[in-house]
């Protein structure tokens, strides 16, 4: 299989565009590579360029095939054989309400309607409580886990913000190609 | 650390894994990370796993039919001998 490796050094839309369009059609499998810019930043800015690159393979490509995307920080994956279903890569961001979280995730939101993709905020799992085996069913495992969270030593580096999480609710932003 | 999140996440896990999909699930915290997938019985790649065993999983993750589903904490770049090798997914979180 023909592979081809698209690199992308912090570059803007454009030249990602131009990049992307010259390799789409002629490869069945694109990888793409995120230089670190920015450390912590690069992790959010990395969705969406992904999601870019499938957008476009969604409008230039005409293989079964095609790209879709893989991960937040840099990897991209290739499609299944699964054409009856056509693109459907899923990304959720799992975001506690009323968090630092919900910043990053506003910043998300934005960029994904200017870019025009959809996607979709979800305050509820369908059927979540009913699995068995379910973590943290208990009020007891709530609490040994809050106490694990407690006496770890990261977390006192993270501050208290970490564990005031606990108990809060919680939305799942989910975006599909 | 949310437990509703980690039950989000548990049971996104299980709907895609049901699917037949690949899964991987990020987090930036090392703590939650190492948590979330020893709870779940998930292999997980961070920053102190050896190369040796990062190439174990990935290659587990990419070729074993049984290992859908890995954690990997998002600031180390993998290399992987030259390849980009997370393989195939259709989930991420």
């Amino acid at each position: 299989m023909h592979v081809t490796r698209c690199i992308v050094f912090g570059a803007g839309w454009r030249h990602f565009y131009r990049l992307a369009r010259g390799y789409v059609p002629d490869s069945n499998f694109i990888a793409l590579r995120l230089a670190p810019a920015g450390g912590a930043a690069a992790g959010y800015a990395a969705r969406p360029l992904l999601a870019k690159l499938v957008g476009i393979s969604l409008i230039d490509s005409v293989r079964r095939h095609a790209v879709k995307l893989g991960a937040a920080s840099g990897r991209i994956l290739r499609a299944k054989r699964r054409s009856e279903e056509g693109f459907n890569a899923f990304f959720y961001s799992l975001v506690s309400q009323d968090t630092q979280e919900m910043y990053y995730s506003a910043k998300r939101q934005q960029f994904l309607i200017d870019q025009g993709y959809s996607f979709k905020v979800i305050t509820e799992l369908v059927g979540m409580n009913a699995i068995p085996d379910l973590i943290c069913a208990t009020q007891r495992e709530q609490l040994d886990l809050l106490r694990l969270v407690l006496s770890a030593s990261e977390v006192r580096a993270v501050g208290p913000a970490y564990f005031a999480t606990f108990r809060i609710q919680l939305t799942v932003a989910l975006w599909w190609f | 650390m949310n437990p509703n999140k980690f039950q989000a996440c548990q049971y996104l896990i299980r709907t895609h894994e049901e699917r037949g999909d690949k899964i991987i699930v990020f987090s930036d915290n090392i703590f939650a990370l190492k948590i979330y997938a020893k709870s779940l019985g998930k292999p997980f790649i961070y920053g102190d796993v050896s190369q040796e065993e990062r190439m174990r999983i990935l290659q587990q993750f990419q070729s074993n039919p049984a290992c859908n589903c890995i954690f990997l904490s998002k600031v180390r770049r993998f290399r992987t001998g030259g390849q980009d090798s997370a393989g195939r997914s259709d989930a991420c979180m």
